[in-house]
């Protein structure tokens, strides 16, 4: 069992604000990992650092033992991202099937490649195939949710991280997302990485998790055991806050 | 005090597309010293409620009917202006975002002196400062000497929010309306917060209308529970009751997709599934026949497309009530 | 290409911007077809002077007998093709300038800004004419003075656009896909940028013909014999006593040339708005 990601004392400063602390952690190939924590915790800046859109100031990054330089395109292969807003995530003055087409010329296919694997996977997460035509402002909400997703697989990554996937949600079609992500892990030899400040749905989609707060790790193991049964005040805290619906006597 | 109620209340939207009945007869009674959680998701038309109330809804929007009771007096929403002589008196809101509540030019004191100099002219000076003081120490801010000096963006979001309840504390209001208090802040932070506002239930007896779209929320800090779906009431009930036993079909699988967190778990995390609701939601301009819900339903009937459904008593729980024909069955 | 259609029938929605729209058409064709259609505006014919329109002279003649049709639509090309060059240099100046200031931050970022400020705190036509004296008059010189004026106007805007694009989830979608930066710019990032910026163009084209015309009227903008809207106006005026004909056609031109594409940019800008936004609907 390869290490998909390791980092090494990790240290990021934003002026007077320690955004990552000496974070270390270790994510095993093929697992689920849940990232958590608060606004202000540094899981942002983590998920950033991992896919090459900020730099350390110290510290190591590898992807199954590759340590990476500055070169985004290296890693553009090994790791992807599903953003938070997914609208916002599409160029808006190009067409979805031109956003697509930059997969296959990143990754040197041709374009008769590029748009065979481009349909399947349309097929694949429901998609019409109309939908390349489009702008992104005139596709709906759910639509460009998937279109970042087919994005992000078209490259095929060997790690997808999820930013907030259920952040604006309404409960009754977060489970579509969230089941989509658990089919994935299914499929493909990936390693998810869920960063997110939900904990009730980390706790039941990740393996291991780690909780962050200030830019530190403050714990981290088997999902288990870290939601069930953490060693950490912090976390416990956090988990005694959360709003639990079956207080009431059934 | 004795409580607010909504009756027949209707709202319509003007959109280039026609025009849009966002709001849909909905009637909900929030108890004198209880919290009622108004729950609904996007487009169910909860904060429409909201801003109606308290007069501020978009210009595009329209009150065509409904009143407000409050304690004897009653109130006609369809009337411009309407309950602009109750805002900052007899009902407070507390917003979303705390800073829609809070004037970033002015210092704390000066939020805290405007709601004080409305509801009791005669208190001035030291007297004034102390009741200031007392407020912020009442809802947990500390050192509220100093923070009276500072200015909204010296605060964090939470205290942000507490300075809110502060003032409605010292608003002393019949009714407070707090639209998603808390969906800006982080777990931790949501907890004190509403501890506050349940403080305030206590303290001083109002009737608090909480909306948001966490069912969670409402079970845990919440006495009474109205649901709302694309624009219409669809069950309303104590707490205890609906969440034991839903009469909706509506609400049995909202309740069924919240992710509690302490739910069952697979020791395979690969193996958890996740329920959701199918289907979307209605066409605004062009709702279904009879029932507003019977598009995505699990159990619906023949009939729910004839009838609009009327409030039906669910078990034999006075005061719970679904819009379902067929309450009872699975 | 619909993008652009969708534009135009968003302007030609708006009563105003209509307006704007007919205007501006009805100028360009002046511009473009009136030289043609009439006489050598430079042709002398003193025993002509000061005639009131007539068929052989749509607008009469001025104090040197030439015919004011030609001349005015001599001086309105000049003021079009003047503030088009003018608007266009200081847009790609500026774009330059602002996005360089916009990704370097630090004490680049800090200069730039400095440097426009100093340019925009002089009044326009004042360090207009400061130019014009220390460098003389010409038309390459009166290009160049007046661009230098609207640059900063455009290097602040292009430099707000860069620091608000380069957080933009879209950006960082197409970065992390690991396309080559050249990509990234030319094709994600310029179009966002250029967008404002090309709507702040057309807003300010009435502003360079004011200014053109006001430099013209005082002599220091397009040199006779060469007609200028601005120098016409001022012709017309010395001799208001004697005919009151040179003055009205150039400076009704300069009205509705002004307001045309005032209401045409403003059209534009309201059409544009919820497209740079990205959510059009």
């Amino acid at each position: 069992m390869s290490t998909a990601i390791s980092i090494r004392d990790a240290r990021l400063h934003f002026g007077h604000t320690r955004a990552l602390d000496g974070v270390s952690l270790d994510v095993q190939a093929r697992d689920c990992f849940g990232l958590v924590g608060e606004s202000g915790s540094g899981k942002t800046t983590l998920m950033r650092v991992i896919l090459g859109l900020e730099r350390l100031q110290s510290g190591s990054i590898a992807l199954f033992d590759t340590p990476l330089g500055r070169s985004i395109r290296q890693r553009a292969r090994l790791v992807q991202a599903i953003f938070q807003d997914p609208a916002a995530s599409l160029s808006p003055r190009r067409r979805i099937g031109q956003l697509l087409d930059e997969v296959g010329e990143v990754m040197g296919e041709t374009r008769e490649e590029t748009r065979t694997r481009q349909r399947s996977m349309f097929q694949r997460l429901g998609l019409p195939f109309g939908t390349l035509d489009k702008y992104p402002y005139q596709i709906s909400g759910g639509q460009a949710r998937r279109v970042a997703v087919a994005r992000a697989l078209l490259m095929r990554p060997r790690i997808l991280i999820a930013d907030e996937p259920t952040a604006g949600l309404d409960v009754s079609v977060q489970g579509d997302l969230l089941n989509l992500l658990q089919e994935l892990r299914g499929d493909n030899d990936l390693t998810l990485v869920v960063v997110s400040h939900n904990l009730a749905v980390v706790r039941l989609i990740a393996d291991s998790a780690a909780v962050m707060h200030r830019g530190k790790i403050v714990e981290h193991g088997l999902a288990t055991q870290v939601f069930d049964a953490p060693s950490a005040s912090y976390t416990q805290r956090l988990i005694a806050s959360w709003p639990r619906l079956r207080r009431i006597a059934v | 005090m004795s409580g607010a109620a909504i009756t027949g209340l209707n709202i319509d939207f003007a959109t280039k597309a026609g025009v849009h009945h966002a709001v849909r007869n909905v009637s909900l009674a929030a108890g004198s010293g209880r919290i009622l959680g108004l729950v609904g998701e996007s487009g169910s038309g909860k904060s429409t409620v909201a801003l109606a109330l308290m007069g501020l809804l978009a210009a595009n929007a329209r009150v065509t009917s409904g009143t407000l009771q409050l304690g004897i007096d009653r109130f006609d929403l369809a009337q411009p202006r309407a309950t602009a002589a109750l805002r900052g008196r007899r009902m407070a809101m507390v917003f979303q975002d705390p800073f829609s509540s809070l004037n970033p030019v002015f210092s704390i004191r000066a939020h805290l002196n405007e709601v004080l100099s409305r509801r009791s002219p005669d208190v001035t000076g030291n007297a004034r400062s102390q009741t200031a003081v007392d407020a912020l120490a009442a809802v947990g801010i500390d050192r509220p000497e100093v923070r009276l000096t500072q200015y909204p963006h010296e605060l964090s979001g939470g205290m942000r929010q507490r300075v809110a309840i502060a003032m409605a504390l010292l608003a002393r209001p019949d009714l407070l309306i707090a639209d998603e208090p808390t969906t800006a802040l982080d777990a931790t932070v949501e907890a004190q917060v509403m501890k506050e506002i349940r403080g305030l239930r206590d303290r001083i007896g109002c009737s608090i209308l909480l909306i948001t779209h966490s069912l969670g929320l409402v079970a845990e800090y919440c006495d009474d529970v109205a649901v709302m779906y694309a624009g219409e009431l669809v069950e309303q009930g104590s707490v205890k009751n609906v969440a034991a036993n839903p009469g909706h079909p509506y609400t049995r699988a909202l309740l069924a997709c919240e992710v509690t967190i302490d739910a069952p778990r697979d020791a395979d995390a690969r193996q958890s599934r996740f329920k959701m609701i199918p289907g979307d939601l209605p066409d605004p301009f062009n709702p279904p026949s009879g029932c507003i819900y019977r598009t995505r339903c699990d159990i619906a009937i023949e009939d729910c497309a004839r009838i609009v459904p009327p409030p039906v008593e669910v078990g034999s729980e006075r005061d719970h009530r679904a819009r379902c024909i067929r309450v009872g069955s699975r | 290409m619909d993008a652009y259609l969708a534009l135009l029938r968003g302007i030609w929605r708006s009563p105003t911007g209509r307006i704007g729209l007919v205007l501006v058409i009805a100028v360009l064709l002046f511009a473009v077809f009136g030289p043609v259609f009439s006489v050598d505006p430079n042709k002398l014919a003193i025993k002509d002077r000061f005639q009131a329109p007539s068929l052989s002279h749509l607008l009469g003649t001025d104090n040197l007998g030439r015919d004011l049709f030609s001349r005015t639509a001599q001086g309105t090309r000049a003021a079009l093709i003047i503030s088009l060059l003018v608007v266009a240099m200081s847009l790609l100046v500026g774009a330059i300038v602002g996005i360089t200031a916009g990704m370097a931050g630090g004490w680049v970022d800090r200069a730039i800004i400095v440097v426009f400020d100093i340019v925009n705190s002089y009044p326009a036509v004042i360090l207009a004419m400061g130019l014009v004296a220390l460098y003389g008059t010409g038309f390459g010189n009166l290009l160049i003075v007046v661009t230098i004026l609207f640059i900063p106007q455009f290097g602040r805007m292009a430099r707000a656009q860069t620091l608000s694009l380069r957080h933009q989830p879209f950006i960082d979608a197409e970065r992390i896909l690991g396309l080559p930066v050249r990509n990234l710019i030319w094709r994600h990032f310029l179009p966002n940028v250029l967008g404002p910026l090309i709507v702040l163009a057309s807003m300010n084209i009435p502003v360079v013909i004011t200014i053109e015309a006001g430099l013209s009227f005082l002599g220091l903008g397009v040199q006779p014999p060469q007609a200028s809207l601005g120098s016409l106006i001022k012709d017309g005026y010395t001799f208001l006593n004697q005919s009151w004909w040179p003055t009205v056609g150039s400076a009704v031109t300069l009205a509705l040339a002004t307001l045309g594409s005032t209401l045409f940019g403003e059209a534009l800008r309201d059409a544009a708005d919820p497209k740079l936004k990205g959510h059009g609907r």
